[in-house]
């Protein structure tokens, strides 16, 4: 591992760590396809819509719904409890970040 | 023509309407815009599709914008409120730890691949406002005045946040170099 | 400094639960919020769908176990001064009680961060954390042991930034069996 010993070691570093790169190749021409056919949803949303079209449709029968509601309830439970922990991290985070000289 | 000029003739066709000048502003501000995404969200998906939102906008608004200089400017504006804003409001999930994500390229030859990584994964761990700070510092080279332009926020709030971040980096980076 | 929570602390006991609902009246006022309260039911239920084969989701399922609740408000506004001392205090002021002590008040700027714990004689059985700058308020409320050690070092383990504003994915409706007459 490089020795990061000097403040310039280590912000030099940070520079290499963090420089600019590309985008994916075609990049460029997916921006003006996008400008031309104006695509009005981001990617996560028509990921969760396919997502929960696809749910809807595999559940056959009110026992395979029923097993089905339970893990969404549970995910969704599983996410607001996720969602908590990491507030209150991030809080901690930032109450450090103030407190460190 | 210099390079000065080619970029002028760019912007000036690209207000005019002409699609191949917009699309060469695009190539030349593409890097900027999709690394200080990729480097806040630490996801090589969501960081292009906010880089395009980002064009897209800029397209909409390209003539309001004065010049080259001031293209650039707002493209780098816009695009830090939008990851500060995306990494606010996006839709709780499940993701993959940070331990556990993909590494982000191919490091450099000449550099510590694991220090590399280690220094963006531990970057995208600050709190927000402080890890866009160091993305503007040490991304985009811009001086803490820059960055205070950039994201409105007090000159004193940036240089004592940079401080801070950076002592936080150290601090974390030798942990991490302890634990190996 | 050296970081104030660097021993964790393990002792039980039961903490108290505050009353974030007085926040809510922010909700109007904010240009987005957001609710979580997780009793002691739902954090045993989530917790049964955590992974124990991710490092970060065990370490997660070993924090809430024990715990009786975990209450979280978030809020985003437009413009700075939508909310006021006048709305922190009314959180302040719970945190006065028997048991309730301030641990950390550290601010620069418009950064602003406090920390409560509950605790009877050397045992810790709650926290409250109140965090805000200019356009956004936090206030979490954790009922319980907790350890803070490994609470703090969970930031940014999930990928999941402070999320305001979205909302979960609607429960699924059940689907319309062909086969039969609707109830």
């Amino acid at each position: 591992m490089s020795n990061v010993e000097t403040p310039n070691d280590f912000e030099n570093e940070l520079r290499r760590a963090l420089r600019r790169q590309e985008p994916p190749s075609g990049f460029t021409d997916r921006v003006m396809a996008r400008i031309s056919n104006r695509r009005p949803q981001p990617i996560w949303h028509r990921q969760w819509l396919a997502a929960a079209a696809a749910a809807c449709i595999a559940v056959i029968g009110s026992g395979a719904w029923e097993q089905h509601r339970r893990q969404v309830e549970g995910e969704r439970a599983k996410q607001e409890l996720i969602y908590a922990l990491t507030v209150a991290s991030e809080s901690l985070q930032t109450t450090k970040h103030i407190l460190t000289r | 023509m210099t390079e000065a000029a080619q970029g002028q003739d760019a912007f000036t066709k690209a207000v005019a309407g002409d699609r191949a000048a917009f699309a060469e502003l695009v190539r030349k501000h593409q890097a900027m815009v999709f690394s200080i995404a990729l480097h806040s969200l630490r996801d090589r998906a969501l960081a292009e599709e906010l880089a395009q939102e980002v064009f897209l906008d800029f397209f909409n608004h390209l003539r309001d914008l004065q010049s080259p200089a001031h293209a650039e400017f707002w493209l780098r504006k816009v695009t830090t409120r939008r990851c500060i804003d995306y990494v606010r409001r996006r839709r709780r999930q499940i993701s993959i730890a940070l331990d556990d994500a993909p590494e982000l390229s191919s490091p450099p030859v000449d550099a510590d691949p694991f220090l590399v990584e280690t220094l963006r994964k531990l970057t995208a761990s600050l709190p927000e406002r402080a890890r866009m700070v160091v993305l503007l510092r040490y991304q985009e080279d811009l001086a803490p005045a820059e960055i205070a332009e950039t994201m409105e926020i007090p000159l004193n709030s940036v240089k004592s946040c940079l401080h801070r971040a950076l002592a936080m980096l150290r601090e974390k980076l030798e942990r991490s170099q302890v634990r190996r | 400094m050296k970081w104030l929570f660097a021993v964790a602390l393990t002792a039980l006991a039961s903490g108290q639960q505050l009353d974030l609902g007085l926040l809510d009246r922010l909700a109007s006022r904010a240009k987005s919020s957001v609710n979580v309260t997780l009793d002691e039911d739902k954090l045993k239920f989530a917790s049964g769908f955590l992974s124990g084969d991710d490092v970060n989701q065990a370490a997660a399922k070993n924090i809430v176990s024990g715990l009786k609740a975990i209450n979280v408000r978030v809020f985003e506004f437009d413009s700075p001064g939508q909310f006021t001392k006048a709305d922190l205090d009314a959180i302040r002021s719970q945190v006065k009680g028997p048991g309730w002590s301030k641990m950390v008040e550290a601010k620069d700027g418009d950064e602003m961060a406090e920390i409560y714990m509950f605790s009877k004689g050397k045992e810790v059985g709650g926290l409250t954390i109140i965090a805000s700058e200019k356009k956004e308020l936090s206030v979490v409320n954790i009922v319980g042991p907790i350890d803070l050690k490994t609470l703090g070092s969970l930031g940014g383990k999930f990928g999941i930034p402070k999320d305001v504003g979205s909302t979960l994915p609607k429960p699924l409706s059940p689907p319309k069996s062909p086969d039969k007459k609707d109830d």
